[in-house]
């Protein structure tokens, strides 16, 4: 009987030392013969070496004596010798080396003990290999406690094909242990000839017994990333496997089905667009689809690759969307196009219909408390993935399109539709007010406790003109639970040096009390140490003034509306009250997050844009006597924050605020952190010092509690990044911990399944739920019935919808029936899905304006104009003014249907109604007309704005410049691209490729040199220039017979390769020099 | 959806399964063709083993064309003798459920390492009465467990006896381009 083997993986040592964890040295030890030779097996494939022992004090024996030659143990638990646990403890007694615990039996007692001892995995029998692949991490987490870069490198190496060197495959052979390679190698010989000679013919024939085994991929999130990135970069048209291929330059990389299926995926969503565009009955499909999407379909059209299009799109509706608290705009666009590609759809209706349950009168704390944490999740979600996307969606952040999508948001919970037009005057002062309200914090403890309400504001002035990027800020001071006294007062240091100037505003409840806070701006910093006040200010600025009149009272809560619903003078439900709003406001960012998931899921960009997002954390406990026991006051903390327009520093400067207060915290050891505390500090730590980070401070968290209560963030952090592996490592872990009971986590990874497009995994979590008996919410039930949709078919939707009618936990919303909805809209049941929609209907209550909204754009996008007209009247008995985001979606959803005679009558209405002129609003109308060529209509309602006395913001000057380009009055788009570039110097707007193109196309035709010219210059100045741009150049030079000068200098300047059409064009340029 | 077939496993393998099963060439071959070349095999494949044993087949290769083979034989030979200690246990120390169970928990590793599932699920039930302690049912159990070994010996046996027919890369190896 064999005590000890010892085989390995022949790989030279060399190249061992490079290819972690290739010639990992494993030591197996179980006794079951069986099980030991299946798994030593499995780890030399995974090209590990591997020490295998039958007995347990063998094992101990080897590790004693060679300390240093092994990486990483493997054991079983039951062992006749000596248990695996104790086995387990003598090594981590004697040694520092990580052991996975391996057995037959999963019960949770059995598990926990493998845990409580120490084992740092613990794999059931059978064990597979592709969880063999990833025990190096364990060792690595041992060896290097500060994550770095080389953990990727590491992981990198790991999806490395195993069998990628065929050297290792002929190594076994050679090295296996004599008795077991040596004989079968002639077994087999044995068999071919008996073949030959008997000339037996089998089935078998088709198999070439020589050739290799493939070494199989996995595939990984690092190949999809690459994989994406070489789609986006071919284009979707010649995204041919071959050329991906080329472009990932993976090894042993062949065209799997994968890739197909994901190309399939991609060009249903690219023709899917066009079908939308088709199926809302324009006659040009890029006018209509523009029509569709509202202000932001012009966007889509700046990429020419129809996913990169798809993306903008998808990413600046979100923000826009949410606000209206129905993402008219962008929802029923991504919706429809969602609806073919796949599940994503569904998030919209479903975040929104959890939450919009939660703030209903009649949900219990715990609803809402699970609807805070899961809007929550979206918040964040929403963050990083737009921190994730390119300059595309900063731009549009940056721009109005953040300010819109923010005041959107902002009105949505304040049902005031004041605040566009607070932004209107705001920029009329250059100064973009941007308010930001952040709930953070989740968890079960909200929903035990409904103590905790968290919301975040950050309130920050920066005038634009001050050229100190960061002019100054106000944040409201945390106040950490239990411990809201004095200790909070603290001095947030100054985060830009040269910015002295800072003067105490009026504290936020102040202003809420008066209804109208002051800002003024003054000279020396001052810090506001009045702990009473609880507030730090940090005014900034050049003595700038900003004030607030009475206005900004409307434009900040409206109680009614809110409080409707809930007893205002009870504690509790001043907490549910404020999770109704952060609700609501979360809704909104949920749209966004989940169509900014999906779009960058598959246009995947990785730069790391720094969207202004600014947010802070203040936590008020409900017990806390600060707590204004007036809900009114509660719900006003001011939101507003202002930035300059073109601050592209904006990240910059939030990254600073959290900063201080990071060091702050840190430098105040001396109180203690609650559970919640350490939570919303990981967010912190996660949003500016990055996951790995957070993972840290996460490891360090010594309480369970703690490690609780910051799991989530921790889990929101991976899924953000959309890393499937460590989000399902990080889950399995906490599994252990104790399973969460709540199904926020799970909706969380159901998420991430989701943008991964692993609808099948959102099936098993399902299932995993119903075994243990985790509640579903109808987040979870709406994700659930998408997943179905994607994966199986009506039926399996039919039948979720079925459980979920029967779960008395949840109470079916129109949410939910407007999924069922799109579900049938994407099997092409137009009629059923009215009926959904129809139900959708009578679910709604007069409380918030969010379920109509959306159910309005849900008819949009099936074209019933009857439909949206009654849910629009409808949705006039919610009580309150109605945000002119919510007419924004009215007429975004008029047009589509082809009404523009009752958008430009809801437009007029909004203007009777509204004291400001807020120019995002004219702007729908501005680009129905011009996506219909009525350029003059276009420019009258432009004039009439500007007598208005609204400000055109970029989006405006963009459709103008469309029209122009249309009409062929290049002159005016080049003003109006002009006129653009100069509101937002700073700013990554860029006018749209296509448009840039045709005006030089047209200079290109008139053979006029001077224009195009002068254009190129005004490019230049702009990094806009680009090859096509330089070819019409040169061609208006040869149609004008004019000798061009020094444009190949111009070419190399703009740093623009140069390709063969170019160089003939300049030939033929300059032969005219010639002859 | 596959998931249902899934129902034994618990918490932290569902997890695990999450994790890869998707990912796994021999799931996908599993769930979509079985494995056999032909249909006896398939079928009986599928009733008799589970995925794991297309896993220890994907695990033959140049270096090692009849692992799988190997490993069933080593199976047999190993929890003969397994069985026989049950059997004797069964004798000797009547009642005594906790030295049964841990006597069967080995074999049922043993058979989830090679994936025979029918097997393994008797072994399940037979730990289950141990839990219960009801000895009548363990006994009977007991003789399910034999019976259900002895069938799928049989079948094995069979199944590789066509593949060595079938020629030397049979269905052993997964055939390239698949």
């Amino acid at each position: 009987m064999r005590a000890v083997e010892e085989r390995k993986g022949v790989v030279p040592a060399a190249r061992r030392r490079d290819q972690f964890p290739v010639g990992m040295r494993v030591l197996a030890v179980d006794d079951d013969p069986v099980c030991l030779k299946v798994l030593e097996t499995l780890l030399l494939r995974c090209q590990y070496h591997v020490t295998t022992t039958n007995q347990a004090a063998i094992a101990l024996k080897m590790l004693r004596e060679n300390r240093d030659m092994f990486d990483l143990v493997i054991s079983d638990v039951h062992m006749p010798d000596m248990d695996g646990f104790k086995l387990l403890e003598l090594v981590g007694l004697e040694m520092d080396l990580p052991v996975i615990m391996l057995s037959v039996n999963g019960e949770t007692k059995t598990v926990l003990k493998g845990i409580t001892h120490g084992a740092c995995d613990y794999l059931l029998k059978p064990v597979r290999i592709e969880e063999l692949r990833n025990i190096w991490q364990h060792v690595i987490r041992r060896k290097f406690s500060t994550r770095d870069r080389a953990n990727l490198d590491f992981y990198e190496e790991c999806n490395k094909p195993p069998n990628a060197d065929s050297d290792h495959v002929h190594g076994h052979v050679t090295c296996g242990s004599p008795d077991q390679s040596g004989r079968p190698s002639k077994k087999r010989k044995e068999y071919c000839s008996e073949e030959e000679d008997e000339g037996e013919v089998n089935t078998q024939d088709i198999d070439d017994p020589s050739a290799p085994k493939k070494p199989r991929v996995v595939w990984s999130v690092e190949l999809h990333r690459k994989f994406v990135a070489a789609v986006n970069q071919l284009g979707i048209d010649k995204a041919v496997p071959k050329r991906i291929l080329e472009l990932m330059n993976v090894e042993k990389l062949t065209r799997e089905n994968k890739y197909r299926l994901y190309l399939k995926r991609l060009s249903a969503v690219a023709s899917q667009q066009v079908s939308i565009v088709a199926a809302l009955g324009g006659r040009d499909p890029f006018l209509h689809m523009g029509g569709f999407e509202g202000l932001q379909g012009y966007q889509a059209f700046n990429s020419s690759a129809a996913l990169s299009s798809f993306t903008p799109h998808g990413l600046l509706n979100s923000p826009r969307n949410n606000p209206a608290a129905l993402g008219t705009q962008g929802v029923p666009a991504s919706k429809s196009i969602q609806t073919m590609s796949g599940s994503h759809t569904l998030s919209h209706p479903i975040n929104d219909a959890n939450k919009y349950h939660l703030s209903l009168p009649g949900n219990q704390k715990g609803n809402l408390g699970q609807g805070l944490a899961t809007s929550l999740g979206h918040t964040q979600m929403q963050q990083k993935w737009i921190h994730e996307e390119t300059d595309d969606l900063s731009t549009i952040l940056s721009g109005n399109g953040l300010s819109n999508g923010m005041s959107g948001t902002l009105q949505s919970v304040s049902s005031s539709p004041l605040l566009p037009q607070e932004l209107a005057e705001c920029t009329q002062a250059k100064i973009v007010s941007q308010p930001s309200i952040r709930t953070s914090s989740v968890s079960s403890e909200h929903i035990e406790g409904a103590v905790r309400v968290s919301s975040g504001l950050l309130e920050s002035r920066v005038s634009q003109q001050s050229t100190i990027p960061l002019s100054g800020f106000s944040a409201n001071e945390l106040l950490i639970h239990g411990s809201f006294n004095n200790t909070c007062a603290n001095k947030l240091g100054g985060t830009s040096s040269s910015c002295a100037p800072a003067r105490s505003s009026n504290d936020l409840m102040v202003a809420r009390d008066t209804k109208g806070g002051a800002s003024s701006f003054g000279g020396a910093m001052l810090l506001p140490p009045d702990t009473e006040q609880k507030y730090l200010n940090f005014g900034g600025g050049n003595g700038l003034k900003q004030k607030f009149d009475d206005r900004t009272a409307d434009s900040l809560f409206d109680p009614k509306f809110v409080w409707s619903s809930v007893p205002s003078s009870q504690l509790a439900s001043n907490i549910g009250a404020h999770h109704a709003m952060s609700q609501r406001w979360n809704n909104s960012s949920s749209n966004s997050s989940n169509i900014g998931a999906r779009m960058i899921g598959q246009a995947t960009s990785s730069g790391s844009t720094v969207i202004p997002q600014m947010k802070t954390d203040f936590l008020v406990s409900s017990g806390d006597m600060l707590m204004p026991k007036n809900t009114s006051d509660l719900s006003i903390p001011k939101l507003q924050s202002e930035l300059s327009s073109s601050s592209c520093s904006f990240d910059g400067l939030l990254n600073s605020i959290v900063k201080v207060i990071l060091s702050w915290m840190d430098s105040h050891n001396d109180f203690r952190l609650s559970p919640s505390d350490h939570m919303v500090r990981l967010e912190l730590i996660a949003k500016v010092h990055g996951t790995s980070q957070a993972e840290e401070y996460y490891r360090k968290l010594s309480t369970a509690a703690s490690k609780k209560a910051a799991s989530f963030p921790l889990l929101h952090c991976y899924v953000t990044e959309r890393n499937v592996q460590k989000a399902e490592t990080f889950m399995a872990e906490l599994q252990r911990y104790g399973l969460p009971v709540d199904p926020h986590s799970f909706n969380e990874i159901m998420k991430l399944y989701v943008a991964t497009c692993q609808y099948e995994k959102v099936l098993s979590v399902i299932y995993l739920m119903k075994r243990n008996n985790i509640p579903r919410n109808v987040l979870s039930y709406n994700i659930w019935m998408n997943a179905c949709a994607e994966v199986s078919g009506l039926a399996s939707v039919q039948s979720a919808f079925k459980e979920m009618l029967n779960d008395d936990m949840v109470e079916v919303g129109w949410s939910t029936y407007c999924t069922l909805a799109n579900i049938f809209k994407k099997y092409g049941q137009s009629s059923k899905a009215l009926a959904c929609l129809r139900t959708a209907e009578t679910k709604l209550s007069s409380t918030g304006r969010l379920g109509y909204s959306f159910i309005m754009t849900c008819y949009a996008a099936l074209n019933d104009r009857d439909g949206v007209i009654r849910l629009w009247e409808a949705s006039k008995s919610v009580p309150g003014r109605i945000p002119a985001a919510n007419y924004m979606t009215a007429m975004v959803c008029l047009i589509k249907v082809g009404d523009i005679g009752r958008a430009e009558w809801t437009f007029g209405s909004w203007e009777a109604e509204s004291k400001k002129h807020d120019v995002r609003v004219s702007n729908v109308l501005l680009g129905a007309y011009v996506r219909n060529g009525w350029i003059e209509k276009a420019e009258r309602l432009h004039l009439h704005m500007l007598e208005k006395g609204a400000h055109p913001n970029y989006k405006t000057w963009e459709i103008l410049m469309e029209g122009f380009v249309q009409s062929k009055q290049m002159d005016k788009a080049v003003n109006a691209m002009k006129k653009g570039l100069s509101l937002l110097k700073t700013c990554h707007w860029r006018p749209p490729l296509e448009l840039l193109e045709a005006i030089a196309k047209y200079f290109e035709e008139q053979g006029s040199v001077e224009d195009a010219d002068r254009f190129i210059k005004v490019l230049q100045k702009f990094n806009l220039t680009s090859l096509p741009l330089y070819k019409s150049l040169l061609g208006a030079y040869i149609n004008a017979d004019i000798v061009p000068q020094n444009i190949p200098q111009m070419i190399a300047g703009d740093q623009i390769d140069m390709d063969e059409e170019m160089d003939q064009l300049i030939i033929r340029a300059s032969k005219i020099d010639i002859t | 959806m596959t998931y249902c077939s899934h129902s034994m496993m618990c918490v932290e393998t569902m997890w695990k399964w999450l994790h890869h099963a998707m990912a796994s060439p021999s799931y996908v071959i599993y769930a979509t063709a079985g494995v056999g070349f032909d249909a006896r095999t398939k079928e009986f494949k599928v009733d008799y083993l589970d995925e794991q044993f297309c896993q220890v087949e994907d695990l033959q290769d140049e270096a090692n064309p009849n692992f799988a083979e190997e490993v069933v034989s080593l199976f047999f030979k190993d929890s003969a003798r397994v069985m026989l200690n049950i059997e004797q246990a069964i004798e000797k120390y009547p009642k005594d459920f906790a030295r049964w169970d841990a006597h069967m928990q080995q074999l049922k590793g043993s058979c989830s390492s090679i994936g025979a599932s029918r097997v393994k699920n008797e072994c399940t039930s037979f730990r289950n009465f141990c839990g219960e302690e009801n000895a009548e049912g363990c006994t009977r159990s007991f003789q399910k467990v034999k019976r259900e070994h002895a069938v799928l010996r049989q079948k094995l046996e069979s199944y590789f006896q066509l593949l060595r027919q079938a020629g030397p890369s049979g269905t052993a190896t997964r055939p390239a381009g698949k």
